[in-house]
């Protein structure tokens, strides 16, 4: 999340998301969903003859608009055989890797809530996280999705935080986890606020 | 004595703000953080807070000192350092 408030990046900056791609066997359960159920536009299609490799199979790509300039793509390679991996696993693992779009405010979020209920998308309640309110759900291709608003903006203590939480992670979990657990990290990370409310005295 | 320290931001006000109300807790303002203590144990309920559970288990976050008795969906319950118990970060 930008802020003005912290120093910048040193080396060269990234201007956020392009696109992301994701590979499909249902291209046309997928355009329904992101077309017709999210109603976002079809802005790119590209179809090619494999890539002149003999190993390579002849494939459509297909992007749909996601706002300010990003897009999520598709991949159909055409007569290969469905991975039913691709969506990775079940359970919390399944939601690890996942890609989350922004809603502009906390109306649009719960727009999004009812549309998706009303398309007869299974979606979760409005979850409320730390800065963040979000609805998370999956595509045909079992792709797990989150839209989410952020509630407020992070400042230079939300990263002077982090920057202890993370020294405490290294600390705690650096050689492997072990018999290590949460709580001590959470003990280390006492330690170090407590050190450095007393340096500031 | 067990200490909780809790980011001063907007979504964990309510902890901050039970912690307060609470006779038998104490809070100090500690730079970006405000530290709870609790004589001889510290106790939160959720239902004193009105936190979700998202938020709720991401409680201690900002650190603790002693040790976890109980911590679920309900309550957070933390004591002093066991007396002769080593921990092996200290």
């Amino acid at each position: 999340m930008a802020n003005e408030s912290l120093p910048g990046p040193s080396g060269p900056r990234l201007a956020g998301v392009d696109h992301v791609a994701f590979a499909t066997w249902k291209p046309v359960e997928t355009v329904n969903f992101y077309r017709d159920v999210m109603g976002l536009r079809l802005i790119h299609a590209i179809s090619a003859k494999g890539w002149g490799r003999t190993d390579h199979p002849d494939f459509l790509h297909f992007f749909f608009d996601t706002g300010q300039g990003s897009t999520i793509a598709f991949f159909y390679y055409v007569g290969t055989k469905p991975r039913e991996d691709m969506a990775g696993p079940r359970g919390y693992l399944g939601m690890a890797r996942h890609l989350a779009w922004i809603a502009e405010s906390e109306a649009d979020l719960l727009a999004w809530h009812r549309r998706l209920e009303t398309q007869g998308v299974s979606v979760s309640e409005v979850v409320e996280h730390e800065a963040l309110k979000s609805i998370y759900f999956r595509d045909p291709n079992g792709y797990p999705l989150e839209i989410t608003w952020k509630a407020r903006t992070l400042t230079a203590a939300d990263a002077e935080d982090a920057a202890l939480t993370i020294a405490a992670m290294i600390d705690t979990f650096g050689g492997g986890s072990g018999e290590r657990t949460i709580e001590d990290m959470w003990r280390r990370k006492g330690e170090k606020v407590r050190a450095q409310a007393a340096q500031a005295k | 004595m067990p200490a909780l320290y809790v980011l001063k931001v907007p979504e964990f006000r309510p902890l901050i703000a039970c912690a307060e109300r609470d006779p038998r807790l104490r809070t100090t303002d500690c730079g970006n953080y405000v530290r709870i203590d609790g004589d001889p144990e510290l106790t939160i309920a959720r239902s004193a807070t009105g936190m979700g559970e998202a938020l709720w288990f991401g409680s201690l976050v900002g650190g603790i000192e002693g040790r976890i008795s109980e911590f679920d969906a309900e309550v957070i319950r933390l004591r002093a350092d066991d007396a002769g118990v080593p921990t092996g970060d200290e």
